[in-house]
């Protein structure tokens, strides 16, 4: 071959290879029917974002294809916030979303992750921890970046390990675009941790249960008071909200009809000024399109839908359930594979319920759970405590459950 | 030439020896087990690493260059079926092999393996057998005499008929470089090969040899007064390579079907494992239901393990387990049976690894607790902590299982819980 051939041909071969490879970016197909969105700062997001801990799965697995149609349809309405974090999915949630969101411009989404606090036990760990991350999502920067799940337990990794300074550092390099701390713990703690550094967001477990019954109301206002902007985790309170017990999901019909359970949880939400995004973990597409739709054709709650949220809250509690959000961070760490938010949620329904076949539903379901894997095979070694952020008390809970379901075995003889 | 047998029965002696005292726990530097060619398969499955492909590679290709020799110097079920013969001084020999039944079997035994479940090896694998009667299981010294019985009336017939290793590198054996072939020139059909065939594979009337069951103990080279068997590559004659097809298709159909019906879970898909969860496993077995689908039940671990407290398989569970109840307990710095394991179904540890791999959970029993603090002074990961007068409290991120604490108990307050799942604390 001639040198001169040699020469064009590869020259041709390398601009087509570069070519390709520009084109291989997905279009976003942009629909007209875009969800409201909201500023503050430098920051502006869309209303309503995708979580990535529930995931859609299939045969254990994560269902890309259906992922993939999900990031597609909230590309095109302009929900292009994506929620990730360490621990996700057993830590693959990371690598699916980054997968994923390759195939667009990294201008045309918002990608926000966490370092697991529980993990850094020196002050390298955060940098390395954050290197890993980047790979994992095949990104170079992360537009919101979160110390994850500051609570009474990991709040003292977080500090002596000055997770902060080191974080700032990245931040500084421009690896991280806006800093921030996802939060687990009681309001006095937040007074500390807000004030004690410049942040420019927190994540708060905000929905009308956690406002009415718990301290949500007292950590959004501190927030406010410290005038920080407010990104929402578990809306919908891990989907107690959309499965809410038949009395409360009655009441609701009846004062809200046009509102689905879900719809009227998120827009309780979103009419809190302070909150520039709500990240709800969707496990497939019908409620993605559903939550999309929600905030396309957004209306603002009025002064009667709260007092029906008041209600619905003090119903819910009146049925004496557990707090839990089946966040199943507890599983992680449980060395007896106890199925926890499985046992929790049975047992949820089962005071959540009118029928009158609930007691042998309940214990119908709970004897099919796998043996090793309930309640009483609980030793209390209050591993779980730790990484609990709802804060319960795991295993005197399954102590009640268990007890419960024995007492019921014994009345249905 | 006539030297090959005695080189090669010299190396069979050594190996076996070694064999022998590593099977006893006595010693064993020389990795020998390693390169056992179906637990190295299942260790390919178990943990894909470098060293355990390298050395399959390495078997394969020497059974490509020499033939199958695996059978007479590295299996030392093999070797002790030689053994035998020679004890037995058996001339009994005569045998035609069946090979649709050998090829059925190898399939079906290698898809169940390849379908994630050891089990069927287990029971006829030569090298289980070895380890298993020379720590004398039950159920190994009674396949040991069967198939020693089988060596009295038909000499090697296990090696050639049954066992589904011997298929693997007859096949191989089928198309290597180097064979063992009768010079016609040199040959007066006296017979004296064929009479001292282990295998029954010399035919000294059609002057032929079938090198696929030809395990290479070279005997008949010696043994020629005409010098006329030879070993190297064979002169002027094609290579077949000659299964029937139909062969072909009944093993590749019996491959994928048993590979997925245990895949599946329609067979083998063991309901005694299910139910039996609080069982310790030794560092690197994974889970209960990965750990018996892998493990072979040799018990060299058994063998090797110095503090006595890895144990063989018994009414509690089918294979091999740790066991607190005599107050052993697994060493801290001792990582040996993941270092001795040949199937890869206790993963190879470093000592560091070991020690931070959670095996199971201490829980101390506060009604029957006498104060004493003996557990809090044996605790090697410091995971319990003890003030004057009060109950010893366990840090559960600490503790790894290892039952010092229960070992040193004088009033039996401590339990050592099975875990779902080994992790990394």
């Amino acid at each position: 071959m001639k040198r001169r051939d040699f020469i064009i041909s590869s020259a041709l071969t390398i601009s087509g290879s570069v070519l390709l490879t520009g084109c291989g970016k997905k279009d976003i197909k942009k629909s007209e029917n875009q969800v409201v969105r909201r500023k503050f700062a430098d920051i502006d997001t869309p209303l309503i974002s995708l979580g990535c801990m529930r995931l859609p799965m299939r045969d254990g697995k994560i269902d890309m294809v259906e992922l993939d149609k999900m990031v597609e349809y909230a590309m095109a309405h302009g929900a292009n916030y994506f929620d990730t974090a360490y621990m996700y999915v057993d830590g693959k949630s990371e690598n699916a979303i980054g997968e994923i969101l390759k195939k667009y411009p990294r201008e045309s989404f918002y990608l926000a992750d966490k370092c697991p606090a529980y993990l850094v036990n020196s002050k390298e760990d955060s940098r390395k921890l954050f290197e890993e991350q980047l790979k994992k999502c095949q990104v170079k920067y992360f537009d919101n970046y979160m110390v994850h799940n500051i609570n009474k337990n990991s709040l003292s990794n977080y500090r002596d390990n000055d997770m902060y300074g080191e974080l700032l550092k990245l931040k500084q390099e421009g690896k991280i675009k806006h800093l921030g701390f996802s939060f687990h713990g009681d309001p006095q703690m937040l007074r500390e941790v807000i004030n004690e550094h410049k942040w420019d967001f927190c994540q708060l477990q905000i929905n009308y249960l956690d406002w009415e019954v718990v301290n949500a109301d007292e950590l959004y206002k501190i927030a406010e008071e410290a005038n920080v902007p407010v990104i929402v985790m578990e809306p919908l309170r891990g989907g107690v909200l959309c499965n809410l017990p038949e009395k409360a999901a009655e009441q609701l019909q009846k004062d809200c009809p046009n509102d689905t359970q879900a719809s009227f949880g998120l827009r309780w939400v979103a009419s809190k000024p302070r909150v520039f995004t709500i990240l709800s973990g969707m496990s497939n597409f019908e409620q993605l399109k559903e939550n999309v739709d929600t905030f396309v054709n957004y209306k603002e709650m009025t002064k009667q839908e709260v007092e029906v949220a008041h209600k619905i809250a003090s119903i819910i509690q009146s049925q004496g359930a557990i707090a839990c959000t089946a966040c199943k961070y507890c599983l992680e760490v449980c060395p007896r594979g106890i199925n926890i938010p499985a046992i929790f949620g049975l047992y949820n329904v089962y005071k959540g319920s009118n029928q009158a076949s609930k007691a042998f539903m309940f214990v119908y379901n709970y004897n099919a759970l796998e043996e090793s894997s309930k309640a009483d095979k609980c030793i209390e070694c209050n591993l779980c405590n730790k990484n609990c952020p709802q804060n319960l008390e795991i295993p005197k809970l399954l102590k009640e459950v268990h007890t419960e379901v024995k007492k019921v075995e014994k009345e249905m003889g | 030439m006539k030297n090959l047998y005695k080189i090669r029965a010299a190396v069979s002696a050594v190996v076996f020896f070694l064999a022998l005292l590593g099977i006893a726990g006595i010693f064993y530097p020389v990795k020998i087990f390693d390169v056992q060619f179906a637990p190295l398969i299942q260790r390919v499955f178990a943990d894909f690493s470098i060293a355990a492909i390298t050395l399959l590679l390495g078997l394969i290709l020497i059974t490509l260059l020499f033939g199958r020799f695996y059978c007479s110097v590295i299996c030392p079920f093999g070797i002790l079926q030689e053994i035998a013969a020679l004890i037995f001084k058996n001339n009994k020999n005569k045998f035609t092999p069946s090979y649709p039944v050998k090829y059925f079997i190898s399939a079906a035994v290698f898809g169940i393996l390849a379908g994630g479940s050891a089990i069927a090896l287990r029971y006829i694998e030569p090298y289980t057998y070895f380890g298993s009667s020379f720590t004398f299981a039950i159920l190994g010294i009674a396949a040991s005499v069967t198939v020693l019985a089988i060596v009295f009336f038909k000499n090697r017939f296990f090696c050639t008929n049954i066992c589904p290793v011997g298929v693997i590198l007859g096949l191989l054996s089928k198309i290597s470089l180097n064979k063992i072939y009768i010079d016609k020139s040199n040959c007066v059909s006296c017979g004296m090969c064929e009479r001292n065939c282990q295998s029954s594979c010399i035919n000294s009337k059609e002057k032929s040899i079938d090198n696929e069951t030809c395990v290479k103990c070279m005997k008949c080279l010696g043994v020629c007064p005409k010098n006329a068997v030879k070993y190297g590559q064979k002169p002027k004659e094609d290579i077949k390579f000659s299964i029937k097809r139909r062969q072909v298709i009944i093993s590749a159909a019996a491959i994928a079907l048993f590979g997925g019906m245990v895949k599946t879970g329609m067979i083998l898909k063991d309901k005694a494992v299910q139910k039996i969860k609080e069982i310790i496993l030794p560092p690197g077995a994974g889970s209960v239901e990965e750990f018996s689908n892998k493990c072979f039940n040799c018990n060299l671990c058994v063998a090797n393990c110095p503090d006595k407290v890895l144990v063989k398989a018994d009414k509690n569970f089918p294979t091999v387990h740790l066991d607190y109840s005599s107050n052993h307990y697994c060493d801290k710095n001792c990582n040996k049976c993941s270092q001795v394991c040949p199937t890869g179904a206790i993963k190879r540890l470093s000592s560091e690894e070991k020690q931070k791999t959670r095996i199971g959970m201490a829980m101390i029993d506060k009604e029957k607790c006498s104060k004493c603090g003996l557990c809090s002074f044996s605790c090697p990961y410091g995971a319990i902590t003890k003030a004057d007068g009060e109950f010893p409290v366990l840090d559960a991120s600490k503790c790894v299982g290892c039952g010092k604490c229960k070992s040193q108990c004088p009033s039996e307050a401590i339990n050592v819980f099975a875990v779902k799942k080994q992790t990394k604390i």
